[in-house]
């Protein structure tokens, strides 16, 4: 079974209380560490499962700039076997329409998988779309908010969905965008680190890709980002300290206040 | 066929979903603004009344009804499809509900057009503004969109139902269906909620990463029950399992806006965040002062919840007994 | 490679942060040592970095190994210790080992499949080697031994040991030592009492006593003769460095925890961090892991580089213990009240960090050894 999976490097989501916007209306975000998008490692522990019982390979995808590596050989470090890594100034700027362009050419040259993974949404931008538009470029059925997979003939496949699950009976090629309770992804092996630093991070340019030009990057995205600005939520509080009866009274007084307290 | 907006309006067991109304009524304003038509798009395996979406502003009711509409599949794209290239709207929004965030993102991929995520607003500028939260709510981002129709998605609470008469025109649309889906759906497994839902109640109480044991967590059970309330929770929690993605507040889980708010241990990611600021009044318990959660608080309490949860239960017990 | 230690620390604060953090306490309280836990930490090859591949292990070496002890020690010096002892029966088994030693014992201590330990003191002391009472004598093929082993830290968990005991007197009449491999379950080799610790409690220390226990004559490590070499050369290049990262892991906890209580921490409606003193204390406290960070990498990478690292992982112990003392000390006092209160981790970092003094050699010896090689070499 030949499986790929598509991980994304985000800006640390334990850190987004830090980024600013620049007077010119740029994102500063410095100082932030690069991670792997938390549900992606769900997703490559998901294939790594998949791979152990089922034998096959797993190869890592990520369209990023160059210094995006890190985390791709983390992902060899976990145990995929290959890793490619899109990189392109032509890339860059790129909607999720673009994006999943790049992806599907990517996994068409180096294909074909019978199954794609990847998280279900990013914690940057958090638009859950880019699977399944991979899925409509490679003309294969797309799955998301998936919680279960069960591997046998044919994949039977849980995504949550309001009050409970759908249950699909789906057959391969299949994208499965996976959310984060699916599992919970192993410890990188001091092993692993050692055949991640051995293994080549594949380095893959528009050129090699054949990706034509006018579907990629800022070019290729139908959307565009007009500005951008930092939400602001802040309200004007008053801290409270002291005796816990004293804040106690206060809660129940506030909560009366805001019609809260049904007496 | 004058210019227009399309909203998906999903259905569940014949009754339209409260996001599709929201969304409605929001793209009523919009429709006025611009002098267009709003039409809505049923796909549904069973509709009680179809014309009632006219109250939330609907002029055209488009509805495809068939029994594989009761659950996602391909033929739900390929009809959509076909609705969406007679009509022609300039804009076509869908609530991101399970079934829509599946639905939306292929359907913009057939249509090479531009889907914006989660929107928390529109506004007409030169072109429709769809404004979208980014780094979990922490940014927001002005959007537009080069391409037609104009798609976004609108997650459930984020626009308010606002009723406002619409023409109510019924159209009867053409189902299509695969021969032969890749996706077969093989039923729906009922789970039950870690308790009452958070999105309808006056008073939410959430509990952080900061709580520390379980049995903590029965001290903001007993909370939420005595103030009729409910109990959300954020990341951290819903990994632990005390509670579950059902109840979690925030850009993966549930937007609220209840009459109060208590957040207990919560730091105040701005994932968490995005989820809860416009509710009313908002109490936050933390011992770090300085907890971003703080800065979205109205009543910043810098203390162990351990210390203050007690002192709490207590006086509410007394409050329930005198009452 | 410094791409691969980045990737060996980030991979170990993972592990500790979940595995590690949420039950330290508890293990402390109940003085338990989480077996289960140092297995899983065998598997991800955390107990393994100085075998060979060919061997079992990964090879990353000497530093790699004081990072996973100075990561688990941030947030359980105990288990931390526990890791540590089990390098000191793998190091001698590595250096001095034949083959078949090496193959039947390397592969599964890597792993941590089996986990070890390494014994040589004994009730009459623990750097006065030669005052050794356990005898071991050749009778028909097999080597008969007799005696008592104290203070040994795995003695429980310990699948094989190695030892120490006298063979008989050199020709200047002095006692002659040579080391064993014993595996656990061996008749006649039995765990004694089991001390209770005043810190590293998750690591559990304890007598072990030979009673007419008889070896085969393969069980001999090295040659006849060797154990002083064997035991002196483990404890001084393996043990010392090692506690040292164990210590460096505790001041590592007493920065961060000092840091955390004093932004949380409201003194006259401002933060602690605002008041200087505290401020000079958290300066303290950074200058010192700085130190002694420098010191034990300094004495692991001479080490990976195959070079000497006696002296340098003295200086590294007698520094960073005492150091670790001193910061907890300091986080204590920073933290008022509550330092003293047991639902805050850094009293058990007091107690740890003056564990890890006595262990491995006293601050006493660390003198000895630094102060002979300085007066030797600055003549």
């Amino acid at each position: 079974m030949r499986i790929a999976c598509l991980v994304k490097p985000v800006p640390d989501p334990e850190h987004y209380d830090r980024i600013s916007v620049s007077p010119n209306g740029t994102l500063v975000r410095a100082g932030i560490p690069i991670v792997m998008n938390p549900s992606d490692r769900n997703a490559l522990e998901e294939a790594l499962k998949i791979k152990e019982r089922r034998g096959g390979d797993v190869t890592v995808f990520s369209m990023a700039p160059d210094d995006a590596e890190g985390v791709l050989r983390e992902a060899v470090a976990m145990g995929a076997d290959h890793a490619i890594l899109l990189s392109d100034r032509n890339f860059a700027g790129a909607d999720t329409l673009a994006t999943s362009y790049v992806l599907a050419k990517a996994l068409e040259r180096f294909g074909p998988f019978d199954l794609i993974l990847a998280g279900n949404e990013s914690a940057d931008s958090s638009t859950s779309q880019v699977p399944s538009q991979v899925g409509v470029w490679l003309s294969i059925p797309a799955l998301t908010g998936v919680a279960e997979i069960e591997h046998n003939e044919s994949l039977t496949v849980r995504c949550s969905s309001e009050g409970g699950r759908a249950v699909y009976e789906v057959d391969l090629p299949v994208i499965l965008a996976v959310k984060r309770g699916i599992n919970s992804p192993r410890y990188t092996s001091f092993a692993g680190i050692i055949r991640a630093n051995k293994t080549e991070i594949k380095i893959v340019r528009a050129e090699d890709l054949g990706s034509d030009a006018s579907m990629t990057g800022l070019e290729g995205s139908p959307t565009k980002t007009l500005k951008t600005s930092v939400l602001d939520i802040c309200r004007k509080g008053e801290y409270v300290e002291g005796d816990a009866g004293d804040i106690a009274d206060r809660i129940i007084n506030e909560l009366r206040k805001a019609g809260a307290l049904r007496e | 066929m004058r210019r227009n907006l399309l909203v998906f309006a999903e259905h569940r067991d014949g009754k339209p979903l409260r996001v599709g109304l929201e969304i409605l009524s929001k793209a009523r304003e919009l429709a006025d603004e611009r002098d267009f038509d709003l039409c809505a798009l049923i796909l549904t395996d069973r509709v009680d009344d179809a014309e009632a979406l006219s109250r939330y502003g609907a002029d055209l009711i488009c509805v495809g009804t068939d029994e594989s509409f009761g659950h996602y599949g391909h033929g739900f794209i390929d009809t959509t499809l076909d609705v969406v290239r007679e009509l022609g709207p300039y804009a076509f929004i869908i609530g991101a509900t399970a079934l829509g965030s599946m639905l939306a993102p292929e359907v913009a991929a057939h249509l090479r057009t531009g889907l914006a995520a989660h929107v928390i607003d529109y506004r007409w500028d030169e072109d429709l503004i769809q404004v979208v939260p980014s780094f979990g709510g922490r940014v927001a981002a002005e959007i537009v969109t080069r391409t037609t129709p104009r798609m976004s998605t609108v997650k459930p609470g984020t626009f308010s139902m606002i009723e406002r008469r619409g023409r109510g025109e019924l159209k009867s649309v053409k189902v299509r269906k695969p021969e032969q889906d890749r996706i077969r759906f093989e039923g729906f497994e009922r789970i039950e909620p870690k308790g009452r839902p958070i999105e309808d109640a006056g008073v939410v109480v959430v509990g952080g990463g900061g709580v520390e044991s379980e049995k903590d967590w029965g001290m903001l059970k007993e909370l939420a029950e005595l103030l009729n309330g409910a109990l959300g929770c954020t990341r951290p929690v819903a990994d632990r399992s005390w509670s579950d993605e059902e109840h979690m507040v925030g850009t993966s889980g549930k937007i609220v806006k209840p009459a109060a708010y208590i957040g207990i241990g919560v730091s105040g990611s701005a994932h968490h965040t995005c989820g809860m600021k416009d509710s009313g009044i908002v109490i936050a318990i933390n011992r770090d002062r300085n907890a971003p959660i703080f800065d979205t608080a109205d009543l910043r309490i810098v203390a162990d919840y351990r210390d203050v949860l007690p002192a709490l239960l207590t006086k509410l017990r007394d409050l329930k007994k005198q009452a | 490679m410094a791409g691969e230690q980045e990737l060996v620390r980030k991979a170990v604060i993972e592990f500790a942060e979940r595995e590690v953090a949420p039950h330290a306490a508890e293990w402390d309280e109940e003085d338990l040592c989480p077996v289960d836990v140092l297995k899983q930490m065998g598997q991800l090859g955390f107990l393994g970095t100085i075998v060979p591949p060919e061997y079992g292990g990964t090879g990353l070496g000497y530093t790699a190994r004081a990072v996973v002890l100075e990561e688990i020690a941030r947030h359980s010096a105990g288990l931390a210790m526990a890791a540590m002892t089990h390098y000191l029966g793998i190091e001698p088994i590595l250096r001095y080992g034949s083959e078949e030693q090496k193959r039947r014992y390397l592969p599964k201590l890597a792993t941590g499949e089996w986990m070890s330990g390494l014994a040589t003191t004994e009730p009459s002391g623990g750097s006065d080697l030669s005052g050794q009472q356990t005898s071991a004598e050749l009778k028909d093929g097999k080597w008969v031994i007799n005696g008592r082993k104290c203070f040994i830290t795995n003695f429980d968990i310990a699948d094989v040991c190695v030892m120490v005991a006298r063979t008989g007197t050199d020709d200047k009449g002095r006692p002659e030592l040579s080391a064993f491999i014993i595996e656990k379950g061996t008749p006649g080799f039995e765990q004694g009492h089991r001390e209770d610790k005043l810190g590293l409690r998750s690591s559990s220390t304890g007598d072990l006593v030979l009673k007419d226990v008889r070896l085969d004559e393969s069980a001999l490590l090295g040659k006849r003769g060797d154990g002083i070499k064997i035991a002196l050369g483990t404890i001084g290049e393996v043990g010392r460095p090692g506690m040292a990262a164990i210590a460096l892991g505790i001041i590592k906890g007493c920065l961060e925890e000092g840091v955390k209580f004093a932004r949380e921490r409201i003194i006259y409606g401002k933060p602690l961090t605002n008041v200087q003193a505290i401020q000079f204390m958290i300066a303290e406290n950074r200058t010192d892991y700085d130190a002694a960070r420098l010191l034990v990498y300094n004495a692991t990478s001479l080490k990976d580089a195959g070079n000497r690292c006696d002296v340098e992982s003295s200086v590294a112990k007698l520094y960073s213990t005492e150091a670790a003392v001193r910061c907890a000390e300091r986080t204590i006092e920073l933290m008022g009240g509550y330092g003293v209160m047991n639902q805050y981790p850094v009293g058990r970092y007091l107690r740890d960090a003056m564990t890890t003094i006595s262990a491995g050699g006293t601050s006493q010896i660390m003198k000895v050894v630094i102060g002979s090689d300085s007066i030797r070499k600055m003549q």
